[in-house]
């Protein structure tokens, strides 16, 4: 709308130019200021990504000390980075310091990777791409978004230089009312990044409302979209309650005024209702555009037409919704009323329809079709594997009975990054890949992509899968040695503790590398000239754009002729078209 | 999408007339004045439904006309139906759980009251605040006689307070500001209870998840337990002490009941100690009478039952363990 | 429409967005997201709501006894003045609906009147609390109230003060509006920023009916 993208704007029709000279949205401007005041969505799409990968690769730093410290069951590695007079001192230090880190772990893993990951970078860079439409409804507000978002990262990073933060991602009172670590700061920066999610959402809600191409009915809409669209209705109707949460426990801190510290006449259960009536969603905001992407490209790389193309847009939807029904099953110990837990859970189970129905559906994408094993596919492969064990353990967790036994274990660890790193990462990985040549114009090393695919699905696999072991064995989860056990459990939790570490260490690795050479390729890789030089295209309308799109996205306004996954090329008599 | 046929220009606004406006605003007035006099007749429980039901009435016009819901897009009243929907979903559920958590307890055993209870009256934030040291003053004057309200609650908040969530304030734990608040009887119930057959807890924050559920403390639970020497006669602690000995508990449990008899370095599960008010399966005479009696219910514990010991022994026995809680 | 309305019409309104097509898109698109914000504040209220029904619970009594010593007279004419405001603002919009530049000028003035007007109020209320030792959680020092009253009143802290501040919020965006109104930015064929800040100050209408009653009114 202002300066930057306007400047393109009057060499007349886009046509008339030649493609040689023509700018895209990166070329457009190069200057700094360019960047940081743009309001071209794409621009603030690739500014989330980069800032989040940043904050990805940093916590991931943080879970490496965590898996190395965990290899021997006493205390050891972490004792190094603590000071203390004798030997009992440095283990309490190192104590402290491992609490900080899990707690940091978590929280910037999902405050600032998993729950902007997808929406925020590729939501903001193809969702009015795949709508036809030259922006996102209300671009000031989503750069403002953006550095919303960067605010809030700064108060995690003046946590970590204040004296940290150790109770945990969840910040539950009593605790976090009486600890003496920054609880203030890193609330207040989750505070200012959940009004960064919601301004997202609403913004996303409106687009795909008002700024569909003309033609596209609700039924052509591509499921990413309906994915991203169910995440917003989440974040816009559940991410304020943990802004008046986190605010209520800022309070609480600050003055004393007895809503959550039972010390002040409150009721600490009350916050843990407060907290996942957001956090239960929340999980659906980081899971719900994975499912998106994974529609995506399994349907492009098996040219097909997607499976079930109604039920996977209603089930993102349903998942919406029910996920606001079942945040008690974080609660099954806390003190719940048993009848709520029992209805908690039976709802938990429900939840498991629709996500089957994904399963199902994707599954019965791939019958038949012409399968290619590039990096996407084989991401999307993996997810398909990861995600449906790490919703399985679901069920174990939300029975009532086997949850007392699981609670707090490393068997619920094991789950939650079954479905976060194994859902969503690997999502994300497979994006990253499927679009990678259209966003940046430039292709990335096929084996590379590979090879990173396959290790980070051992690695994965290694390091989590263990953890099911020794959790169902009794192994707690947030504890900083487990020497003081019987030899008998002590010999079965080293082994899996030693292979979860060194699957990390390959996890790492493979993680490092994709970084390496996805970073080489945006300077080296093999240029795209034309649209048929891509390796793969689809029937959306991203792909109808320009590589790398102009900053106006279209010259011509886009209609929706077809649905996006009505490829040309193929047999339409297998796939459920129209 | 629907709308795109007109030109850049003007989309006709949807006008209401004056007179709606004017009517729903002395609507809104006539149900204000309405709901402050129903509020001073006193209504009891009726008083609640009847304020609530006039404000949704109230809000429905404001919604309905001044927002203009009821002339607009259809969808927008759908967004807004639903985000009360869920507001309905959260409340639903979270009171539900609030009324069936657990039997109900009267006010006064829970409530806490600053004034008498430490973090009003600390002095560390009494150092910089001349206002409250002047309340805290007085409310020492007072005295034993309790101030004012509440003296007879007072004693047994006193007892419920120190439970789960002290761990910051217990650090400046002398002598509180009113001798009425007696400092012995908060101790015993502080220390959270070890970990049995897991590893050693680290730091804090596993615990702050395990007071979750005790944190609204029904007062009377602590306060029976908390006086055990005195609730005993001499004799048959002595005779408890004897036994003691003679059956060889000291051997794991150690001498003073510290659970640090010589025994104890090679078990799995570490043995109960019972300085720290650490008995595993229940502070209760009977609870510890049922262990010594049946064994622990680990089993992995060396715990075994002592079902040979005659029954008056046993309870004697049972008797001196709890005295050893300091 | 698309291309037709892209580029057939060279005349191209000011207020219109280079990314949306008509001008009927671009008002429907913020009124849309307006409300989806509104949805957003609602369950933030909400939150507040919920901790005001469980305290209320654990408490009744202390809550009795406690809202006492809240000013009913003052509450009472606070929600006229907010009310009456929640008239001028819808009198506002309607008078920027119909190209009427000096009435919408006249009702936003005094809307942003009637709200200073509960801001002082509002002042007064604190300010005699404060004055009582009645202060916020922890600071409360006020010992002629039986039960738990800091809970009570740390609620009325942050229910009203979370008000005040949308309030505050609220005032900000009229006047920015005012000013904009006595440029005659609007019309008729473009109101929209009137119409989406007059839905604010609904929406901040309809949360001070709720917490009058409850707060206020409790008996």
């Amino acid at each position: 709308m202002t300066t930057a993208t306007d400047a393109i704007r009057p060499g007349g029709g886009p046509s008339a130019t030649g493609h040689a000279e023509e700018k895209d949205y990166l070329n457009v401007d190069n200057s700094i200021m360019s960047w940081l005041f743009t309001l071209d969505h794409k621009r603030i799409g690739l500014m989330y990504l980069a800032s989040v990968l940043f904050f990805f690769f940093f916590g991931g730093v943080l879970a490496l000390l965590i898996r190395t410290e965990l290899f021997t069951p006493g205390a050891d590695f972490l004792t190094y980075f603590v000071s203390g007079k004798n030997a009992a001192e440095l283990k309490l230090a190192a104590a402290d310091l491992y609490n900080q880190l899990f707690t940091l772990h978590g929280a910037i893993m999902i405050f600032l990777f998993l729950i902007p990951s997808i929406p925020a970078t590729f939501g903001n860079f193809f969702l009015p791409l795949m709508l036809g439409a030259k922006d996102v409804a209300f671009p000031r507000l989503n750069l403002f978004s953006f550095y919303i978002y960067v605010l809030g990262a700064l108060f995690f990073l003046y946590t970590l230089a204040s004296g940290g933060l150790d109770t945990g991602w969840t910040f539950y009172t009593p605790y976090s009312t009486s600890t003496n670590t920054a609880v203030i700061a890193s609330t207040f920066g989750a505070f200012i990044l959940g009004f960064s999610s919601i301004l997202t959402g609403v913004n996303f809600v409106v687009t795909v409302h008002k700024m569909r191409a003309p033609r596209m009915t609700w039924t052509r809409i591509p499921l990413f979209l309906w994915a991203l669209y169910s995440t917003s209705l989440i974040q816009i109707l559940a991410t304020p309650v943990l802004a008046i949460t986190l605010l209520l426990l800022i309070f609480e801190r600050a003055l004393g005024i007895g809503i959550f510290d039972p010390a002040m006449g409150g009721d600490p259960v009350l916050y843990q209702h407060f907290f996942w009536f957001y956090s239960h969603p929340a999980v659906y905001i980081m899971i719900l555009p994975a499912f998106g992407v994974i529609s995506e490209t399994i349907s492009v790389h098996s040219r097909k037409h997607i499976f079930g193309y109604g039920f996977i847009a209603a089930s993102s939807v349903s998942i919406a919704l029910i996920g606001f029904l079942v945040w008690g099953h974080h609660m099954f110990v806390s003190g719940q009323s048993p009848l709520a837990s029992l209805l908690f859970s039976m709802i938990t189970f429900a939840v498991a329809v629709p996500t089957a129905i994904k399963v199902f559906s994707w599954v019965a994408t791939l019958y038949k079709g012409s399968i290619v094993f590039n990096a996407p596919m084989l991401n999307a492969l993996s997810f398909i594997f990861l995600f449906t064990i790490g919703g399985l353990t679901g069920l174990f967790l939300a029975t009532l009975a086997t949850d007392v036994h699981l609670h707090d274990t490393y068997f619920v660890v094991a789950h939650f990054h079954y479905v976060m790193v194994g859902g969503t990462l690997v999502a994300f990985l497979a994006a990253i890949h499927h679009w990678w040549a259209k966003m940046f114009g430039r292709h990335y090393n096929e084996l590379c992509g590979r090879i990173s695919a396959i290790f980070v699905f051992i690695g994965f696999n290694l390091t989590f899968f263990s953890q099911f072991v020794m959790g169902s064995q009794g192994m707690p989860r947030r504890y900083f040695t487990y020497d003081q056990v019987s030899p008998e459990l002590l010999s079965i939790y080293t082994r899996m503790h030693q292979i979860s570490t060194v699957g990390s260490m390959i996890l790492g690795l493979a993680l490092t590398f994709t970084l390496f050479y996805l970073t080489h390729s945006l300077f080296f890789g093999k240029k795209v000239h034309n649209d048929s030089d891509l390796r793969w295209t689809g029937e959306s309308m991203e792909w109808k754009a320009a590589t790398p799109p102009s900053p106006h996205n279209f010259h011509e306004q886009p209609i929706a002729y077809n649905g996006p996954y009505d490829f040309k090329e193929i047999d339409h008599s297998l796939g459920g078209g129209h | 999408m629907s709308h795109h046929k007109d030109s850049h220009g003007s989309h006709e606004p949807h006008v209401l007339p004056l007179s709606i406006y004017f009517g729903v605003f002395f609507a809104l007035m006539i149900l204000t004045y309405i709901t402050v006099k129903v509020s001073q007749l006193g209504l009891g429980a009726l008083a609640i439904p009847i304020a609530m039901t006039v404000a949704l009435i109230k809000a429905g016009f404001v919604v309905g006309y001044f927002m203009h819901l009821r002339y607009d897009d259809r969808f927008l009243s759908l967004f807004f139906a639903s985000s009360i929907v869920f507001l309905g979903v959260f409340f639903a559920f979270t009171v539900y759980d609030l009324g069936a958590r657990d039997t109900w307890v009267p006010e006064e055993h829970t409530q806490v009251n600053l004034i008498d209870g430490k973090p009003f009256c600390d002095p560390e934030i009494l150092k910089n605040n001349d206002r409250r040291k002047k309340v805290c003053d007085e409310a020492k004057k007072r005295g034993d006689h309790g101030h004012g309200h509440g003296a007879h609650g007072n004693v047994v908040k006193a007892a419920a307070h120190p439970t789960p969530a002290k761990r910051g304030v217990a650090k400046v734990a002398q002598p509180a500001a009113r001798p009425a608040t007696p400092a012995p009887v908060a101790r015993p119930t502080t220390p959270a209870p070890a970990p049995v057959a897991r590893p050693t807890t680290p730091a804090p924050a596993p615990a702050a998840r395990p007071t979750a559920p005790a944190a609204r403390p029904t007062a009377p639970a602590p306060a029976p337990a908390a006086r055990p020497a005195a609730q005993f006669d001499a004799a048959s602690l002595a005779a408890g002490k004897k036994l003691y000995q003679a059956n060889a508990c000291w051997t794991c449990h150690g001498n003073e009941g510290k659970g640090d008899g010589a025994a104890a370095a090679a078990l799995p599960v570490k043995p109960a100690n019972f300085a720290l008010g650490n008995y595993k399966y229940g502070g209760s005479l009977g609870d510890i009478y049922k262990v010594l009696s049946n064994g622990s219910p680990n089993k992995a514990s060396g715990m075994v039952a002592y079902a040979h010991i005659p029954d008056n022994d046993r309870w004697s026995i049972a008797k001196y363990l709890l005295s050893l809680k300091k | 429409m698309s291309q037709v309305a892209d580029h057939a019409h060279t005349e191209h309104p000011p207020h219109l967005h280079h990314h949306f097509h008509s001008s009927a898109q671009q008002a429907a698109s913020a009124k849309l997201g307006m409300w989806v914000f509104i949805a957003q504040e609602i369950l933030f209220f909400s939150g507040l709501f919920m901790a005001y029904i469980a305290l209320r619970y654990l408490y009744p009594k202390t809550f009795l006894a406690a809202h006492e010593h809240l000013d009913v007279s003052m509450g009472a004419l606070n929600t006229v003045f907010l009310i009456t405001s929640s008239l001028t603002m819808a009198l506002a919009v309607r008078a920027a609906q119909t190209s009427n530049k000096k009435w919408a000028e006249i009702n936003l003035l005094l809307t942003i009147g009637f709200a200073l007007a509960f801001c002082v109020v509002k002042y007064f209320e604190y300010s005699h609390k404060f004055h009582l030792g009645i202060f916020p959680g922890k600071y409360y020092a006020y010992t002629h109230i039986p039960g738990n009253p800091e809970v009570f009143f740390g609620l009325y802290f942050v229910m009203t003060g979370m008000h005040a501040l949308h309030v505050v919020v609220g005032i900000g965006l009229l006047l920015w509006i005012y000013l904009k109104t006595r440029t005659g930015a609007f019309s008729a064929a473009y109101y929209s920023p009137v119409e989406n800040v007059g839905l604010y100050w609904h929406l901040v209408d309809l949360i001070w009916i709720f917490l009058f009653p409850l707060l206020y009114l409790v008996k």
